[in-house]
């Protein structure tokens, strides 16, 4: 068996001062040199799945949690140093006051004991790896300077400069140009098999993890409703959920028919539910799926968080 | 990246050329602006000279003599040539030029706001800093109460309980002016601390320093209490933004994010704030001039107000004028230094 980049068990986050439940009793793991795909619409947890791993929770607002996270096999505070974070907006994600070698040999620095010169070289060396070319002028350059996709691998080269066991990528490519999102995708998925890093990849569409991703969890309401290899589970979704989104792809209507809509809206946490967090918007619902027994796992490689899986699964997508 | 991006030492030609005919608009406005004000106001400038007892005749003739009688825009040509000639007039009280007495006074004024504006930077931007990464904590809160404190209190009051208290009650600091009776100053730069650490006269220094201590503090507190909220709320709107997260996630230490990475980004909203509390500043050493007979501008104007001084108020107001009109020049520069993105255009 292979060391795992990240083990997530029976994770739960209470978020803000009324403790409301973000994040329910979630279970995921990432193999080393694995890419495993996280789906799911805003406001499913999976942003706040992200954060909770890599230790970035805002303290602001405050929050409990339960469970056990272990990166690389590293548990607690310094499982930090393990998690490489590539944001989604690679303008922002930067600082707009520093040059790019300040803050790449910052981050080297801050990760192992180097001096600036060596730190610097370093850098070089993964921008080049990068796929940048002349990194001297990009370490050279403030972001503004730097086009979307260079500012992309920057983060990138932030995100790898820790030497961590877990990439976590937040939708990396959404704020890119269409023509650069496959590079930055490719880009990813290399380093992970060169380094043998596990990659946890964030993301809301869906063509992104049917091309990256071998295995696959689908979040909703801060539960994870489904998980299994991304080809069985793209092919025959087994939770109402799931089978719903698979649906809603633009690029699966035939031109010119109205897009499947889910209906209704994701549940505000403060929405107090038993059972199922689907149950309100779900076709197949019925009395049992509002209590709490009603969430159970069912099959071995492929399990969905519902009393229907595989029933009528067989007409998705 | 794109093909028409303009050198960028030209763009900051272009921009400093730009900004300095722009300054010169404000100062002829301003020029146009204390002319008329000191024309408009009642009271006759000849009636004053002459005093109470004159005749009619006798101020008809002295009013002649100062070109009064002529029209108004006549009287402001002759004002702007004698201006472009350094000759702000005479003063009503000594008969001395204004431009000799302001410049006689003006080292006092710098010296005692450079060194307040010093220290309320000096002091603020850690406290602001302290106050943003602490919050939600008592600190905050005590912060927030005692620069709402400094920030209404009005600063000739702040000097006044200074002076009472250091000077009356506990007898530390000496009572007013720049130095002790019986010593004198080198004269180079008029910066007393400046010129007595140049010579290595430490006793001046000492004195200097001594004389310098109150009125300073009573310039800085209100400013101290402006800029640490400034800071403060910069600060916070900074360390919301996703680069920090970066930084975080980078492993990069709190002291660090802090320090660089999000003070940098603070900076910008702070200068441009600061550079308008200036005005404030300017108008806080009026009255604390007054208080520590500091023989500064301050003073200089409150005592020509009183006098009725035209020709002092209106060469004091026109140098304040161009004083501020350039720290606002060195503000819009400095912009470029703190922000890269002003400096050339994104490709």
């Amino acid at each position: 068996m292979t060391a795992l980049a990240l083990e997530v068990a029976e994770f739960t986050l209470d978020v803000g001062t009324r403790r409301l439940r973000a994040l329910n009793d979630v279970d995921l793991c990432v193999g080393a040199g694995e890419i495993v795909g996280l789906i799911g619409e805003s406001g499913s947890g999976k942003s706040l799945a992200a954060l909770s791993i890599a230790g970035l929770l805002p303290k602001a607002t405050g929050h409990t949690v339960a469970g056990a996270i272990r990166v690389g096999g590293v548990e607690g505070a310094s499982r930090r140093a393990q998690v490489g974070f590539i944001f989604q907006e690679p303008m922002s994600a930067l600082n707009p006051a520093l040059r790019i070698d300040r803050q790449l040999v910052d981050a080297i620095r801050a990760r192992r004991d180097a001096d600036r010169a060596t730190a610097r070289q370093h850098a070089a060396t993964l921008l080049a790896q990068l796929e940048l070319p002349d990194p001297e002028r990009v370490l050279r350059s403030y972001p503004h300077q730097l086009s979307g996709g260079m500012r992309q691998r920057v983060v990138i080269a932030l995100a790898l400069s820790g030497t961590p066991s877990l990439l976590i990528a937040d939708e990396p490519t959404t704020a890119l140009d269409v023509t650069v999102q496959l590079d930055v995708l490719r880009l990813i998925r290399d380093q992970a098999r060169e380094r043998n890093l596990g990659v946890l990849l964030i993301t809301h569409d869906v063509n992104v993890v049917a091309y990256m991703a071998a295995r696959l969890y689908v979040m909703y309401g801060g539960w994870i409703v489904e998980a299994g290899p991304t080809a069985q589970v793209l092919a025959a979704p087994r939770h109402p959920y799931t089978r719903a989104l698979l649906a809603s792809r633009p690029d699966r209507v035939a031109r010119g028919a109205a897009i499947p809509a889910i209906d209704g809206f994701v549940p505000p946490l403060a929405a107090v539910t038993t059972g199922c967090r689907f149950a309100d918007r779900c076709a197949l619902v019925e009395a049992r799926c509002h209590t709490p027994s009603a969430l159970t796992v069912e099959g071995d490689v492929h399990i969905a968080r519902c009393w229907k899986a595989g029933a009528g699964g067989s007409d998705a997508s | 990246m794109g093909a028409g991006r303009a050198d960028p030492l030209m763009a900051a030609a272009s921009f400093l050329v730009r900004r300095v005919l722009a300054t010169f608009v404000v100062l002829i406005a301003v020029t146009i602006l204390t002319f008329v004000i000191s024309h408009v106001i009642p009271g006759d400038p000849a009636q004053l000279i002459a005093g109470p007892r004159a005749g009619a005749a006798e101020v008809a003739q002295l009013r002649h003599a100062l070109g009064l009688d002529r029209p108004l825009h006549e009287q402001y040509a002759t004002y702007v040539v004698a201006l472009l000639h350094g000759d702000l007039g005479a003063s009503i009280v000594t008969g001395q030029p204004v431009l000799r007495e302001i410049l006689d006074r003006l080292p006092a004024t710098i010296e005692l706001m450079g060194l307040a504006l010093l220290l309320s930077v000096a002091v603020a931007v850690p406290l602001g800093v302290i106050a943003a990464a602490a919050r939600p904590s008592p600190l905050d809160t005590v912060l927030r109460g005692l620069s709402t404190v400094a920030i209404s209190t009005p600063r000739f009051w702040v000097a006044m309980l200074l002076l009472g208290l250091f000077y009356g009650a506990l007898q530390w600091a000496p009572p007013s002016g720049r130095l002790s009776p019986g010593l004198t100053p080198h004269e180079l730069t008029g910066l007393l601390t400046l010129d007595s650490l140049l010579r290595g006269d430490w006793r001046l220094l000492r004195d200097a320093t001594a004389h310098l201590v109150l009125p300073v503090a009573a310039l800085a507190i209100g400013n101290i209490g402006t800029f640490a909220r400034i800071i403060r709320a910069a600060m916070i709107e900074v360390l919301a933004q996703d680069h920090i997260r970066t930084a975080r996630a980078a492993g990069i230490s709190q002291a660090r994010i802090l320090s660089v990475y999000a003070l940098r980004n603070a900076l910008l909203p702070f200068v441009t704030i600061a550079g308008l509390e200036l005005a404030g500043l300017l108008f806080g050493s009026v009255t604390v001039e007054s208080v520590f007979a500091w023989p500064g501008i301050g003073s200089y104007l409150l005592d020509a107000i009183l006098d009725l001084n035209f020709p002092v108020i209106m060469g004091v107001t026109l140098f304040v004028s161009i004083g501020y009109a350039v720290i606002n020049l060195l503000i819009d520069l400095s912009y470029r230094c703190i922000d890269p993105r002003l400096r050339a255009p994104a490709g």
